[in-house]
């Protein structure tokens, strides 16, 4: 089920997105599962067609979804999309710290306050 | 048109009349939802009877009104034989496969231009899944329909090449009852899509749940006319053959086929009973309502 409150500080591609992602990575959404076509989801949810159709272009470039031309958009086959790509950032964010030169341990600080915030 | 089918006729005409009348009274409206509910074991929240009530209504206004037009009208064309038969024993029943497919045309026609609307300001819920005719009808009625129609216009075909010398009135009948058959089942399969297709505003799970519970009725409705028209072709066709017929072979097949059309209607009917298919929709898209209906109290608390 997919909740969008108009009152929220999160922005409704946000909270659309957040929901989307967290039904994909904890099963509610199987892999191969259809989702409803933009204009339906747009309608259902009272969004713009453009939102809910960037929100699937996001989800669809992060590995969560995955559009198989005029038949719809599907939950993409990978069940572990968001771990895969947590670990692609991490990745990402160590390589640039031993360019940068900063010692792991605050890196370490750092992130940790990150995700803490 | 003899008098049997004036009676049935003017019997269902003032039925549909009563009905029509019926839905615009507030408490009828009110049972009618409760009655709803209970069939399919969802609890209605005190603050969605009134728009579940109204929404019940507006489709049976729209299936009684189909029923009332098509029935007149079948009864005026057999009367004034306008392209139709009027020396067959069958023509009650004609009459009353009419009223199925009227029912299910008015019942489309409101379901398809009932619209809902919801304050921009209140939170929205939706499904993330997809969903399909398929998820609000149970497979026995959706595919069931199919191969009754398909059945029925083979008979149709199998019969106009076998039986045809000395069977008119038989023929008429399977031929009215398969091409009406077929009608219904195109208009079943364009109606029910679109209305699947149809958005679903809602504020909560428990708003949701009562729009599908109403789409699979409505659909219930539409997938009785092709199964009624497609059933009464198989059993009171291939028996008027057998009746009619001047070959005795003919005879007998018609007779052993029309008993095992007839006798496969029954345990049908029987397992359609058993099975509840008016709750499918529930278990296929609101599996997680089974424990307690208390849920959906809650959700709307």
């Amino acid at each position: 089920m997919l909740s969008i409150d108009p009152r929220s500080a999160t922005p409704p591609f946000e909270q659309l997105r957040l929901q989307l992602m967290e039904q994909v990575r904890g099963g509610e959404l199987a892999a191969g599962a259809k989702l409803p076509t933009v204009r339906r989801l747009a309608d259902d949810l009272g969004l713009a067609p453009n939102t809910v159709a960037r929100c699937y272009r996001e989800l669809e470039r992060d590995g969560f979804i995955e559009t198989r031309g005029r038949n719809g958009s599907f939950v993409s086959a990978q069940g572990d999309a968001a771990e895969q790509q947590a670990q692609v950032a991490a990745r990402a964010y160590a390589d640039r710290v031993r360019q940068l030169g900063v010692s792991p341990d605050a890196a370490l600080d750092w992130v940790t306050a990150a995700l803490r915030g | 048109m003899d008098g049997g089918a004036w009676f049935i006729s003017i019997l269902i005409s003032i039925g549909m009349i009563v009905g029509f009348a019926l839905t615009f009274v507030p408490f009828c409206a009110r049972w009618s939802a409760h009655r709803h509910a209970a069939s399919i074991r969802i609890d209605l929240p005190a603050h969605l009877e009134r728009t579940v009530a109204a929404r019940l209504m507006a489709r049976s206004r729209g299936g009684s009104l189909g029923g009332l037009v098509f029935t007149a009208a079948a009864a005026l064309a057999f009367h004034f034989e306008v392209g139709v038969n009027n020396d067959s024993q069958l023509t009650g029943l004609f009459i009353v496969g009419s009223t199925f497919a009227g029912v299910a045309t008015g019942t489309a026609v409101a379901a398809l231009t009932g619209s809902r609307t919801i304050s921009p300001d209140r939170p929205r819920v939706a499904r993330a899944r997809a969903v399909a005719v398929s998820d609000y009808l149970a497979p026995f009625e959706l595919i069931g329909a199919r191969i009754v129609v398909f059945a029925a216009v083979g008979v149709l075909l199998v019969t106009t090449v076998v039986a045809a010398p000395g069977a008119g009135g038989s023929l008429f009948a399977i031929a009215f009852f398969a091409i009406f058959g077929a009608v219904s089942l195109a208009l079943f399969e364009v109606a029910s899509r679109r209305i699947v297709d149809l958005s679903q505003p809602a504020g909560s799970t428990a708003e949701l749940v009562w729009d599908d519970a109403i789409r699979a009725s409505s659909l219930r409705d539409l997938v009785t006319a092709p199964l009624a028209l497609g059933a009464y072709c198989l059993v009171f066709g291939v028996f008027g053959i057998a009746e009619s017929s001047a070959h005795p072979a003919a005879m007998l097949v018609s007779w052993v086929v029309g008993s095992i059309f007839a006798l496969t209607g029954l345990a049908a009917a029987v397992y359609s009973i058993a099975t509840r298919p008016q709750r499918y929709f529930v278990d296929r898209l609101w599996s997680d309502l089974r424990a307690s209906d208390l849920d959906l109290v809650a959700d709307v608390a």
